[in-house]
């Protein structure tokens, strides 16, 4: 409330204040003392006047009876009035009749009676005065009256004066520091609340109305201004959170894209690393047996060649199955596989594929099936032979010679459950984790031919069929994967997933 | 008649190659792992041991450093049967002392000429 | 001034007087002329005494008439509050019909023992010589005071005959010593 710029407001005020009373009560002093000037002389003159008529009617007898004594006693009477300092009678002939002075100053008379009335001259008033007795004129009253009555009432007039003047600018100082507060204190509350404002960038801050005048009006405007700034504040916030919240979703975005480009690149380069390895193997395998069917010669026996055919014919399947598997991934991730369920026996189905099988068994392997009574099952059995193809091939694959296979087959509460255990190399725990990631493979079967998309490819069938897929494993102990899944498919044929 | 120490863990490929080279003229000896070839090499001193890379128990780098160590079978010419197509791989073996590689899958003239090249270089 | 002194003024006077008879009157009587008139002016008679505003004031002298044509010129043209004043001399009492001054210039005292009496009760305002009218008073009485006419007033005589003095007028009045 201190600073300069307010302390001027208010010292502007009271100083306008202040000149305007000031102004207004010295021109109504002085048209007063104006006023009061004329009236004081027109009085004085009345006064004088009056006087003058009433010594000069008393004095009608003295001059008609030619008695200037009883009219000295007659101007004696002027005594009564101080201001008159000289008086004296003239006969109708204008002679010197009585004379009166005050006190003992010495005025010299005129010599003869002068025009009759009463006016000013110097500091003093004179008057001629006619005394008159019935028609007729006998003679004239002569009076001199100084003006000290008029300087001694200025006097008074100026003590006056000086004291309204005086009064009225300490009443108006005294007003004025009053009244201007109600102007100057709502503009300090406005500036102070505006510098407050400014200071601590607070619009949630109002200033106080006072009244309900153009002030009043400035700080409802001004605050309006404020809500509006608020609302304004708000909504750029909000605005400024909405393209943060974009700007962090398109950054997810990307990175999201970069991500699954990085991933497809290295997809693609350990799909490369991979293509290389299976398919050279397959191939050299080829390449050998045509290679000794060239040297065979044409008498070489036929057994020989034959073998040799065998071989090329398994390690074209071999390459075959290497594509299947590519396909079926190619496929799935595209979501062109078509489900088609068909009603079939869980019994039979997984003889058929044991069967199917036994030409990939080690020396010593077996596959020993264990079910329980009929098992009627409606689900798509393509899908379902892929997934036991593979899990029993691994079983096989990752099994040393000698090892027994168990598959186990049952259906509870119309959730069929089949488990494929083998008694093979397991899976490291370290890496468990990761078994069902496309192109994967765990450290410890780096030697052995696969493409490290089988498991990948049977969780994602068994994610078609509505089921899972859950493994135990011991390093070098074996291992047991189980798949569930419902008996009878929630979806009719031919839906596309 | 030459020794040759044929080590390769697909049955296919094993047979095929060694009845190949017993075909060419010479004395073959199998192994299906490089445990089994590097004993197999210490016993019988082949005059070169061709190993494949990827093999279970002991692959083929492993099985390289394990020759170099042993002062009778140091000098052995050893050559792989990769299929890998890593130049920084082939760069490091042969930078190890590898003779030669052969990549799978390879025609048979290749194989031959590769061996009686290593062969003559060898004794000489 | 001596006894002897007022005496030779008063001489002189009479002396005065006597030449006033033959044309001009005198100083003193040319005074008197004037007063009479001026007396008009300071008294207020009952309302019969003039019943009208035209009514003339009269101004009467009784016995000798010592002021010539002088009163008359003093009178003429002249009104008081609108009456006109007119002059009327007197030799007997008898004569007096309607007077409101009334100026007696006897010489012989007894005549003012005589006649003071007979005017009483009349509205009339007599106006005598203190030299003369000692025992019966006339209401205005002139004598001189230092060469100057001055006049003693019977206020009660007045206001029993129903005159009113003006104030101004009784102030000017004095008392007349003999001594």
């Amino acid at each position: 409330m201190k600073s300069p710029k307010n302390i001027s407001i208010q010292k502007k005020l009271l100083k306008f204040i202040l000149m305007i009373s000031g102004i207004i009560l010295f021109v109504t002093c002085i048209a007063f003392s104006v006023c009061e000037y004329y009236t004081f002389r027109s009085t004085t003159l009345l006064n004088l006047s009056t006087i003058g008529k009433v010594i000069a009617a008393n004095s009608t007898a003295a001059l008609a009876f030619d008695n200037n004594l009883d009219a000295e006693e007659i101007l004696t009477a002027l005594k009564a009035e101080s201001h008159v300092i000289a008086a004296c009678l003239y006969d109708k002939d204008g002679n010197l009749f009585s004379q009166y002075t005050s006190g003992s100053s010495v005025h010299p008379f005129p010599e003869k009676p002068e025009e009759d009335g009463y006016r000013f001259e110097h500091f003093y008033v004179i008057g001629f005065e006619p005394v008159i007795l019935g028609n007729n004129r006998l003679g004239t009253l002569y009076m001199k009256s100084d003006l000290k009555a008029m300087f001694a009432r200025f006097k008074i007039w100026g003590i006056i004066l000086i004291s309204v003047l005086l009064g009225g600018f300490a009443l108006a100082y005294f007003l004025s520091g009053i009244l201007q507060k109600s102007i100057s204190r709502p503009i300090l509350a406005l500036a102070e609340t505006v510098k407050e404002i400014s200071n601590v960038m607070d619009y949630s801050m109002r200033a106080k109305r006072s009244d309900n005048d153009e002030l009043g009006l400035l700080t409802t405007a001004f605050n309006q201004m404020l809500t509006q700034i608020q609302e304004q504040n708000l909504e750029i916030k909000s605005f400024n959170h909405m393209l943060e919240q974009k700007v962090i979703e398109r950054t997810l975005e990307l990175t999201d894209s970069l991500e699954r480009e990085q991933e497809m690149n290295e997809m693609k380069s350990r799909f490369v690393s991979m293509a290389s390895h299976e398919f050279r193997t397959p191939l050299t395998a080829i390449l050998s047996s045509i290679s000794l069917i060239e040297m065979y010669g044409t008498d070489q026996e036929d057994v020989k060649k034959g073998k040799q055919i065998e071989r090329i014919k398994s390690s074209v399947k071999n390459l075959t199955h290497i594509l299947n598997d590519f396909l079926s991934l190619e496929k799935m991730e595209h979501g062109k596989v078509e489900i088609e369920n068909e009603k079939f026996d869980l019994n039979e189905f997984s003889k058929d594929i044991i069967e199917e099988l036994k030409g990939m068994l080690k020396q010593g392997q077996s596959i020993n099936f264990s079910g329980g009574g009929v098992m009627d099952l409606f689900q798509d059995k393509t899908i379902l032979k892929n997934v036991l193809l593979n899990l029993l091939s691994n079983a096989i694959k990752y099994s040393e010679v000698d090892k027994e296979i168990n598959l186990l087959a049952s259906v509870s509460n119309n959730l069929v459950s089949i488990i494929v255990r083998d008694q093979g190399i397991g899976i490291p725990a370290g890496e468990q984790k990761n078994m069902f990631g496309k192109f994967f493979r765990a450290k410890n079967v780096s030697h052995i031919e696969g493409t490290g998309l089988g498991l990948n490819i049977v969780k994602k069938y068994i994610e078609l069929l509505d089921g899972t897929i859950c493994f135990e494993s011991k390093h070098k102990q074996g291992t047991s994967f189980t798949v569930e899944f419902p008996q009878n498919s929630k979806y009719e044929n031919n839906i596309a997933y | 008649m030459k020794t040759i120490l044929l080590i390769e863990d697909n049955l296919s490929i094993r047979e095929n190659t060694c009845e190949l080279l017993e075909l060419e003229g010479y004395k073959v000896i199998c192994a299906s792992n490089g445990k089994t070839g590097l004993q197999l090499a210490k016993k019988e001193l082949p005059d070169i041991i061709l190993s494949d890379v990827a093999m279970p128990m002991m692959n083929g780098h492993e099985l390289f450093a394990a020759l170099k160590k042993d002062s009778s079978t140091r000098d052995i010419p050893f050559v792989l049967l990769t299929s890998s197509v890593e130049k920084k791989e082939i760069q490091a073996a042969l930078e190890k002392g590898v003779n030669g590689f052969i990549g799978k899958p390879f025609e048979k003239d290749v194989l031959f000429q590769k061996i009686s090249f290593l062969l003559l270089e060898n004794n000489s | 001034m001596s006894n002897v002194g007022r005496v030779l003024v008063f001489l002189f006077l009479l002396n005065n007087l006597t030449l006033s008879a033959q044309g001009v009157p005198s100083k003193e009587h040319q005074i008197e002329a004037v007063f009479l008139f001026n007396f008009a002016q300071f008294v207020e008679w009952p309302a019969h005494a003039l019943p009208k505003a035209e009514a003339p004031i009269i101004i009467g002298v009784l016995g000798k008439n010592v002021f010539g044509t002088f009163l008359n010129d003093v009178v003429a043209n002249e009104r008081v509050k609108d009456h006109p004043v007119i002059v009327k001399y007197y030799d007997t009492i008898d004569e007096i019909t309607d007077c409101h001054i009334l100026f007696i210039n006897y010489t012989d005292i007894r005549q003012w023992d005589e006649i003071i009496p007979k005017l009483k009760g009349r509205s009339i305002l007599t106006v005598g010589d203190a030299n003369r009218d000692l025992k019966q008073r006339s209401m205005v009485r002139f004598f001189t005071k230092d060469d100057k006419i001055r006049f003693q007033i019977e206020p009660e005589a007045a206001k029993s005959a129903g005159l009113t003095i003006s104030s101004k007028l009784l102030r000017l009045a004095e008392n007349y010593n003999v001594n």
